[in-house]
């Protein structure tokens, strides 16, 4: 082996320089947390800044990534005049003082100005261009006041961003970009390192790490970019030296000091932060690589330092400035100030909002002037749009806190008495909202449940298809137990034939697959399998729902699928598996298991007869973003196995006596049942069915026909937001749509995925049974009668709390400026390394979601509403860290809905203020169809169903 | 009649999209809102289907009569003696080509009314799609060189205005022109093998071509040396083939129809319509599968190497065409033929089929794959290293091209300085001062 016989590689790692291992860390937060794109969890973009209140760590995230801070003011703008924001919201959310400025305003008043009157005065070019065309007409006597009284007048400057690199400064400067070539190589670079099996040749030493293995490519030959003889003598000089001595060596070269080092590697990592993101993920998380991936930030950055330093150097001498960067940094950058007709035009309209004069604005002195414009220019555009985002999400709040309570007498009237005909037990996911209320809407007696749908077990689950394990579970947890897919006995010859079958099948797909980049392979396949490949391509496109229905027709009579069972029971004294799990669960922990989840429910008596445990997951094709539909509590996987694994469990006697001890009233004569809901063509799978007691049949028949309904009012619910179905569908042709959508190759929208969410509801579901949420909330089953001391929900808010604020704010930064914290448009979107996708041919590696997926998203922080104490929630706070950070700087809005009063209060600004919600009927309609099937649009809260019982 | 049936049928094939277009075109100027994506995608489905079945008809024709017929309508521009046809050469190569080109086609058009749903720009993708369509049909029925090179040019702009779609990112930008100044450059061939095959032959039709025996070794070397160089270009074998990875900026779709499917097979499919021509010009023909094999080897190797999907699907397609070539020049055209066509139909399903990628590596794993083949263990440490950096790096063709433009240009404007000088001492010694 090339690796061992070479000298450098047992090089000891040194250990880095404190102040590179801080820089290193700092960088760490601000680079891309996103691990290989195989198993896609959601998490909060900016999960690195969360010690940070909100706002703050959204303005410092712009500044580093040079990303939008918030959506832009044209959109807030728009948002105004459609009445989605209201001018209570904004008053509500501007701050500023009673401070009179001049012309009779105050600063609040200069603020609010400023926001109400469409004023872009940060776009200059656009104002012209509005005024000559006569879009935009002031009044023409203030308007000429202005302009005179401006003459002769210059604004006050305000600073400019110093620059961090060479780079920026050498742009400034009109020179070409140095990075586009540094780029370019190490894109390629990277790629060949940490490819995970698409290529067919793999990089020699890698196992070396980075550095190495670009050290080796380089003196080998054959690659030396032109120019490069630089590299070369450094590579020479260097030769052996660790990563962390050549990156000081490289500073060194490019002078930069200890006062600018932070800074400036910071930036120089953030310059190409997919790739670098995904060295710092795999530097922590090697195993969700399928081999070790030998990852270290540091190298990452030394190898760029040695790409870059030479062409930078060369760039200076180009651009007649000095390399030395303490020099170049200091090189003036000037200042900006307010351009005449920007001035011109904030003058003329604070003047229209304060009801001025043509005369008072000429007879302004010079001090009132100036005081004008500094409470102008100190509520800079970034301030302004902070604004907008919390009005944008103040109206939103009120909207769903007035419905919340405008229904709860209603709601507290229909309590239920006794045990359900029937349970639904879902996932919290809000895109069950609709199929829980349609369920609910099918038969007065059934009820839904909303649990994080992993169902408390979290387990290795390895199916009959999987060749290994995967973690079902919530990203954070690491479970110590594996379940295994298991045929019954009287089939395991099926099972063979079936393995033999699809081994066979999976030979010839991969020899087919590296066969038609050979020279021999591709003609072949050319000549023989090219008509073929052509006939099944036509047929997708052309007939998508067709022939994905031929397609598992023809693979269940090929490999049909044995009847299976999952191995939950424990040997006690059971070996370790090999990866050193346990093989099941024993009773006791069956018990505690089963016990969790059925108190998170509320479900402690009166179990109705049947409860459906329902998972769910998604299918589409042709989708690299696939496993960022399926569920978020199950790590990014399907739920169906963990349902599954709990029917299974709480079926068992010995479990149910185990339970029942434990003081849940779990009768003899309930029966639970698996199943799996697929939320992009909405299939329905139920497992094992074939254990189901006969005095359920009936009964269940029942379920089953009212899922099979509600499944088809889900999908023309779902239906109404994708305009390229039309409205009015029949429940019947909408579930066809979804199919069809979740079936083609050409379908970049299989489904909208948490495009909707907004809210979480942790409390009883009678609160909100019969209100149309539109997809919106997270909806947690709790009931606060059955936990007096508070332990359910600290256990419930650790958990939803963090994943629910992780999907939330990976859309909200994903929708705010999807081209810096999303991926863009999947079009070109192109997988690189099995890790992730780029644009194009190569570029960075993308990481957030795509503008397929968060088109219609609202961004606004989670808005948890939770049925507790004010009192409950800061002690709970007090103990949760995470929740803490989350709600103390408000990555999320907490309200606390008191279980007995109902009253409602809001943390915020480290308190909790009461709300007083506006009394205003809900308007209702008899089902969910009626309200939502003519609108393509978000749809406010209502009351279905008869307004009386 | 049955001619008339024929005469039809082409002009469908051919006018279809075209018209299609007209039609969006005019919605934009005279109607007061944009089309709606409804619009646009039923027109130019519409057109390519009318394209389609235009190119069915004419085959079903041709296989009634199946022998070599030209239709041809008045000409479309005369000067003096210098006569530019309309006519339309149906044949085993034209007809299979034809149907080819409109099935694809199609099916990119129907595969993209929903993959670019919403997205800015569809109006335009959709008018530049049909464009195509016309463009494609032109070259795959055209009679006479003047009206192949119309179409040509065609899809070469469409080409680059796909590469292009992204207007607002940089890296398309670069790279739509990187292959539009490739096209251009290469179409110096085609222009100058035109104007020559007017001067020798005497017509510019493919008929024509049938008497290049008789010319001198030279004048057919050279001439054929002509449509080999727009060939090249074209289909992106070397030293032209810097373009092709780079052009996988694109929505997949487009990118499948013209680096999969189609335009990037139009070079060979001029090859072997003009296949007289290279079988009485030896020197090119060895040329020619000089270049197709060592374009094949280079990419074969680079798509070893290649980490992500579109890339290697390039560079795999550029290593067939490449035996392609070879296949042509070396004078198996039906072989060439068969495989073009087929080749098309599983670049383009692989192209199309390229995101999910992912999810068919997740059910192949477990899979042991056997990495190195029988000659990379051959090798040594040192060479196989070399040898992997070097197609990493795919041999450092981009580079060696910049360099190359640079050092044209560099002579270009040299040139033009000089010959500045020498007509202003000209127009100096015609008037003495």
């Amino acid at each position: 082996m090339a690796a061992l016989t070479d000298p450098h590689f047992f090089a000891p790692a040194l250990e880095p320089a404190p102040w590179l291992r801080a820089t290193l860390d700092h960088a760490r937060h601000l680079l891309p947390d996103q691990g290989p794109m195989g198993i896609f969890v959601h998490h909060n973009t900016l999960h690195g800044l969360q010690h940070l209140p909100f706002h703050e760590a959204v303005a410092e995230g712009a500044s580093y990534t040079g990303a939008r801070p918030y959506l832009p003011e044209a959109r807030f703008r728009a948002a105004v005049s459609e009445g989605r924001i209201e001018r209570r919201d904004l008053e509500e959310a501007l701050s500023g003082s009673d401070r009179p400025v001049a012309l009779g305003l105050t600063e609040r008043g200069v603020r609010l100005a400023l926001l109400m009157a469409p004023l872009e005065i940060d776009d200059v070019d656009g104002l012209r261009h509005r005024l000559r065309t006569g879009a935009f007409r002031p009044d023409p006597a203030l308007w000429r006041a202005s302009e005179q009284r401006l003459r002769g007048w210059s604004a006050p400057p305000h600073a400019i961003r110093p620059p961090r690199r060479h780079r920026d400064v050498l742009m400034a400067l009109g020179g070409p970009d140095p990075d586009v070539r540094v780029h370019a190589e190490l894109q390629r670079l990277c790629a060949a390192f940490l490819d995970q099996g698409q290529a067919l040749w793999v990089m020699p030493d890698r196992a070396a790490g980075f550095l190495r293995a670009v050290e080796h490519l380089y003196r080998a030959g054959g690659g030396v970019p032109r120019g490069g003889a630089g590299l070369l003598a450094d590579l020479d000089r260097l030769a052996g030296r660790p990563a962390e001595v050549i990156v000081e060596d490289s500073l060194a070269a490019l002078g930069v000091d200890d006062a600018t080092r932070d800074e400036f590697v910071v930036a120089t990592l953030l310059a190409l932060p997919g790739w670098g993101g995904m060295f710092s993920r795999l530097e922590r998380r090697p195993d969700e690589a399928h081999h070790d991936p030998h990852a270290r930030l540091v190298e990452f950055l030394a190898v760029r330092l040695l790409l870059e330093r030479h062409l930078v150097a060369d760039a200076c001498r180009e651009a007649v400035v000095p390399l030395d960067w303490r020099a170049l940094r200091e090189m003036p950058a000037g200042e900006s100030r307010t351009d005449p007709l920007a001035a011109a035009v904030l003058l003329c309209g604070l003047a229209e909002a304060a009801g001025a004069s043509a005369t008072a604005v000429e007879e302004l002195d010079d001090g009132a002037l100036g005081r004008l414009f500094d409470a102008a220019l100190a509520f800079p555009p970034v301030a302004r749009r902070r604004v907008f985002q919390d009005a944008y999400e103040g109206r939103y709040r009120r909207q769903i806190l007035d419905a919340v309570a405008a229904h709860r007498p209603e709601a507290l009237s229909r309590l239920r008495k006794g045990p359900a005909k029937a349970g639904f037990v879902f996932c919290i996911d809000e895109r069950e909202e609709s199929l829980r209320r349609a369920v609910e809407e099918q038969d007065p007696g059934f009820e839904t449940w909303g649990v994080a749908g992993f169902f408390g077990v979290a387990i290795d689950y390895r199916g009959l298809d999987d060749h290994a394990p995967g973690a079902h579970c919530p990203a954070p947890v690491t479970p110590a137990h594996e379940v295994h897919e298991h045929p019954v006995f009287p089939q395991r010859a099926r099972l063979a034939r079936r393995e033999h079958r699809r081994s066979l099948w999976r030979r010839l797909m991969r020899r087919l697959e590296s066969g038609t980049r050979h020279l021999a392979g591709g003609a072949f396949q050319s000549l023989v399998l090219g008509p073929m490949s052509g006939a099944s391509m036509i047929g997708n496109v052309f007939a998508p729902r067709a022939v994905s229905t031929m397609h598992a027709r023809l693979s269940a009579a090929v490999l049909p699928m044995p009847t299976t069972r999952l191995r939950s029971v424990r040997e006690p004294l059971g070996a370790l598996t090999d990866r050193g799990k346990h093989l099941g669960f024993t009773t006791a922990e069956k018990v505690d298991r089963v016990v969790a989840t059925l108190t998170n429910l509320g479900l402690v008596r009166e179990l109705p007869p049947i409860l459906v445990i329902i998972g769910h997951g998604s299918t589409s094709l042709n989708n690299p973003h696939e496993s960022a539909h399926d569920c978020g509590a199950c790590g990014g996987r399907r739920g169906g196995a963990n349902a599954r694994l709990f029917a299974e469990m709480a079926n068992r006697p010995e479990v149910r006596a185990g339970v029942r001890e434990r003081g849940i009233a779990i009768d003899d004569h309930t029966w639970f049942v698996g199943a799996l809901h697929d939320t992009s063509n909405d299939d329905m799978t139920y497992y094992d069915l074939d254990r189901l007691p006969s005095t359920h049949t009936e009964a269940f028949d029942h379920v089953v026909h009212t899922l099979e309904n509600a499944r088809r009012e889900n999908a023309r619910e779902r239906a109404r937001r994708f305009d390229d179905a039309p409205l009015g569908l029949s429940p019947e042709q909408a579930l066809r749509h979804v199919q069809g959508r979740a079936s083609s190759l050409a379908q970049p929208r299989p489904e909208y995925g948490h495009c909707t969410n907004a809210v979480a509801i942790v409390g009883r579901r009678a609160l909100t049974r019969g209100l149309f949420l539109d997809r919106r909330p997270f909806l947690v089953s709790y009931d606060p009668a059955v936990d007096p001391h508070s332990a359910v929900l600290e256990r419930i808010l650790a958990a939803v709390g963090p994943v629910g604020a992780g999907i939330n704010l990976e859309y909200w930064f994903s929708s705010v400026d999807n081209e810096v914290y999303g991926c863009g448009t999947k079009l070109p979107h192109n997988v690189t390394g099995l890790l992730g996708v780029m644009n194009g041919h190569q570029s960075d590696l993308r990481t957030g979601l795509p503008w397929q997926m968060v088109e219609l998203h609202e961004p606004m922080r989670l808005l948890l509403i939770v049925e507790a104490t004010p009192e409950v929630l800061l002690q709970i706070a007090g103990r949760q860290a995470e929740v803490r950070e989350l709600v103390v700087n408000e990555w999320i809005q907490l309200v606390s809905l008191d279980p007995s009063s109902g009253r409602m209060q809001r943390f915020h600004a480290g308190a909790f203020v009461p709300y007083s919600p506006d009394e205003r009927p809900l308007p209702r309609a008899a089902r969910s169809s009626d309200w939502c099937a003519s609108s393509r649009e978000f749809l406010g809260p209502a009351a279905i169903g008869p307004a009386h019982v | 009649m049955f001619e008339t049936a024929l005469s039809v049928s082409v002009v469908l094939t051919v006018l279809g999209p075209l018209v299609a277009v007209l039609f969006v075109a005019s919605n934009l100027v005279f109607m007061p809102q944009l089309p709606s994506e409804r619009l646009v995608r039923g027109a130019i489905i519409g057109g390519l289907s009318v394209s389609l079945a235009g190119a069915l008809a004419t085959g079903g024709s041709w296989l009634l009569a199946p022998l070599p017929a030209e239709v041809e309508f008045s000409p479309w521009l005369k000067m003096g003696s210098y006569v530019v046809p309309i006519v339309f050469h149906i044949d085993a190569l034209s007809v299979v080509f034809s149907a080819l080109a409109a099935l694809l086609t199609l099916l990119s058009a129907r595969f993209s009314s929903t993959y670019l749903h919403r997205e800015p720009g569809y109006t335009r993708y959709f008018v530049v799609l049909a464009l195509f369509g016309t463009g494609v049909q032109l070259v795959a029925l055209a009679g006479a060189l003047d009206l192949f090179f119309a179409g040509w040019e065609l899809i070469g702009l469409a080409s680059a205005l796909f590469i292009g779609f992204f207007k607002d990112r940089r890296e398309p930008l670069l790279s739509a022109i990187r292959a539009f100044a490739t096209y251009r450059a290469c179409d110096i061939g085609f222009f100058l093998g035109l104007v020559a095959t007017h001067e020798l032959l005497g017509s510019t039709r493919l008929s024509a071509l049938e008497g290049a025996g008789a010319l001198s070794p030279l004048a057919r070397n050279v001439l054929a040396a002509c449509f080999l160089l727009a060939a090249l270009g074209k289909s992106a074998q070397l030293p032209f083939s810097s373009w092709l990875p780079r052009a996988m900026e694109g929505p997949t779709p487009s990118s499948a129809l013209f680096y999969g499917g189609i335009s990037v097979h139009t070079g060979l499919y001029l090859l072997l319509r003009t296949h007289a021509l290279l079988d009485v010009a030896p020197v090119v023909q060895g040329v020619g599968v000089g270049l197709g094999l060592l374009t094949a080897l280079f990419a074969a190797l680079v798509a070893r190497v290649q980490t992500d999907a579109k890339s290697t699907i390039a560079f795999s397609t550029l290593a067939q065409t490449g035996l392609i070539l070879a296949e042509i020049a070396a004078g198996f055209t039906t072989l060439a033929l068969v495989h073009l066509v087929g080749h098309a139909l599983l670049r383009m399903s692989q192209y199309l089929r390229a995101p999910s990628t992912l999810t068919d590596a997740h059910l192949l794993l477990g899979e042991t794959r056997n990495h190195a083949i029988w000659w990379e263990r051959a090798l040594g440490d040192a060479a196989r290293t070399r040898l992997f950096a070097a197609s990493l790096h795919r041999f450092r063709l981009d580079e060696w091209t910049e360099a190359a433009v640079a050092w044209v240009w560099w002579s270009a404007t040299r040139f033009s300085d000089l010959d500045a000088r020498w007509r202003s001492r000209v127009a100096l010694d015609r008037e003495p001062s």
